[in-house]
């Protein structure tokens, strides 16, 4: 990585610890930075309360957070490098989709019935099965479809087609039940507990580690499917790997806090931005820390602002469309796209 | 000394044949030309000889490796395709793109080497282009962008270079230029070069060997290159 790149990440990495810092202790009760170290130590005896908001609430909201955007990150920059399309994202394969209505399914068929730790993991284990019902789908097809321009359109209808029976279902189902649906649709990281969070830590991280063997052949894909077969790049393969790493993690990130819209979209355009270029081997390492920064600061924002009433969703478009509007109207000049 | 065969070679498209059966044999380096109307095939022709088509029938095989079959990393080290068209907008830049035409020769964990950097700047100055080192992908020119990409199938030191229409995008000047280099690769790097291209004056010039793709024919021409002219013919 070049100097500038070092720089950007060393200044990402201090930001994510200050948006740490401000997420774990503000909030209904502010915490000195003192109380924050013995919270966290286990020693804030004096202020039990206080103690329990930090390791309970705040620390496991803050870790999702962070792995989170990271995980949706790599998602959205895989999905861009595939399609070539700068538009591409966790959502536009219909994976989202398919975790929503895995919930809708849970959450609208069993009514109210469901209540306390059952109805979390009920709504954890559907977005996981939609998923990863709508990967396989996706994995079969691109079996079969040779370009990816096909591929793109097939994601996108599939979309459709699910939200149209999201749609029959949510026409049927009760007031209570549409209720709790329509709040999880708002995405959340505060709904997951520490070992949640350790586990999409986990995945993105492996992710990651894998992916670093495959750098120079996302590289090749920019250049064209052509180009990069030519040059002994397995395209099929690399192909099958991105759909299933990406869906895998959107699916995660899904099941434990919602479809949570544009942080996959935009932070590999800005990654590229302020790298000027669109090296994976640079673009990868910053998107990651980037998605960890806007993760943490969505989420922050949304519990600080507006008395904290703020969905997570609300927070991320308000954010994430100026970008991606900004993206457009300096890529006449900069020309960048993916 | 390579060896190119094809052999009862049908290229096509699920059940439309597009042209063949085609069978040659191609032995030591030599500039082949394949000329032929719009849609007459050159392009399929060109993917199925690199094996990113299917054939309908028939084989292709280099040095007795039927491409079709051998590995992608072992097929890349045989035969190099240099498309056509240009992928819009890629911001890498110019070295990294030339020296991922390296990627068939990586050993171990398939990392990116400083000496793939080295090779590739190598060639770029040595083609008179030192001036597109520091520039990405999407600063360039159209004739810049093809330059740099059959610098990334020269890199790959295959013994089969394919270019779809290199001359597509370039001035009457820098024409000639790469057909010299062309001429160069074949005689010196012993490569056998394969290009589709509608300039006959390129072709009457400098091409040893004559592909003429017409209907579902193709007419393989090795004498009288000079006095070539598909026109009169119709």
């Amino acid at each position: 990585m070049s100097g500038r790149g070092w720089y950007i990440s060393l200044g990402m990495v201090l930001i994510c610890l200050i948006l740490f810092w401000l997420e774990l202790s503000t909030g209904v009760i502010d915490a000195s930075f003192q109380d924050l170290i013995s919270a966290l130590s286990g020693n804030l005896t004096e202020n039990s309360s206080l103690q329990h908001i930090i390791l309970e609430i705040r620390l496991p909201r803050s870790m999702t957070a962070f792995w989170g955007g990271m995980a949706l990150s790599v998602a959205g920059l895989l999905l861009q490098t595939l399609f070539r399309n700068p538009l591409a994202g966790p959502s536009v394969l219909g994976i989202s989709s398919g975790a929503i209505l895995g919930v809708s399914l849970v959450v609208l068929a069993a009514g109210g019935s469901l209540t306390g730790w059952l109805a979390g993991t009920a709504v954890t284990g559907g977005a996981m099965a939609g998923a990863l019902a709508v990967t396989l789908v996706l994995l079969f097809v691109a079996g079969r479809l040779r370009d990816n321009t096909s591929l793109l359109i097939f994601g996108l209808m599939l979309g459709y087609l699910v939200s149209a029976v999201i749609s029959v279902l949510e026409v049927n189902s009760g007031e209570q039940a549409l209720k709790a649906f329509v709040i999880w649709g708002m995405g959340s990281f505060s709904r997951t507990s520490l070992m949640d969070a350790n586990i999409l830590a986990l995945a993105t991280l492996a992710s990651a580690s894998l992916l670093m063997f495959f750098l120079s052949q996302m590289n090749g894909l920019l250049l064209g499917d052509a180009n990069a077969f030519s040059m002994g790049i397995s395209v099929r393969r690399i192909r099958l790997l991105i759909i299933l790493v990406s869906s895998i993690l959107t699916a995660l990130v899904s099941a434990y806090c919602g479809p949570v819209a544009f942080i996959g979209l935009v932070i590999p355009h800005l990654a590229r931005l302020c790298l000027a270029s669109s090296d994976h081997r640079k673009v990868l390492p910053l998107s990651m820390l980037m998605g960890a920064a806007a993760g943490l600061l969505c989420d922050w924002l949304s519990h600080s602002i507006f008395g904290g009433q703020l969905p997570l969703n609300t927070v991320t478009s308000a954010l994430g469309a100026p970008v991606v509007l900004y993206l457009i109207i300096r890529g006449n000049q900069s020309r960048i796209l993916i | 000394m390579i060896s190119l065969n094809l052999k009862d070679l049908v290229c096509g498209y699920g059940t439309r044949k597009v042209t063949g059966p085609l069978t040659c044999d191609v032995s030591g380096p030599s500039l082949i030309a394949v000329t032929g109307e719009n849609g007459s095939g050159k392009s399929t022709l060109l993917k199925t000889i690199c094996g990113y088509q299917r054939p309908l029938s028939g084989t292709v095989t280099i040095d007795h490796l039927n491409v079709h079959e051998i590995n992608d990393r072992e097929r890349a080290r045989k035969i190099s395709l240099v498309g056509t068209g240009r992928e819009a907008s890629a911001g890498l830049d110019v070295i990294s793109t030339i020296a991922l035409g390296r990627f068939a020769h990586r050993s171990g964990l398939g990392f990116s080497t400083h000496q793939e950097t080295d090779i590739a700047r190598k060639q770029l100055f040595d083609w008179n282009l030192g001036h597109l080192a520091s520039k990405r992908l999407f600063e360039l020119s159209d004739g810049e962008y093809q330059r740099v990409m059959i610098l990334r199938g020269l890199v790959q030191e295959a013994s089969v270079l394919v270019l779809d229409e290199p001359t597509a995008f370039l001035d009457y000047k820098a024409r000639a230029q790469l057909m010299k280099w062309l001429s160069i690769l074949t005689e010196q790097k012993k490569t056998t070069v394969i290009f589709s291209t509608h300039d006959l004056n390129l072709v009457r010039e400098y091409a040893q060997e004559i592909w003429h793709v017409s209907g579902t024919n193709v007419q393989r021409l090795t004498s009288d290159i000079r006095s070539f002219n598909p026109e009169s013919e119709a």
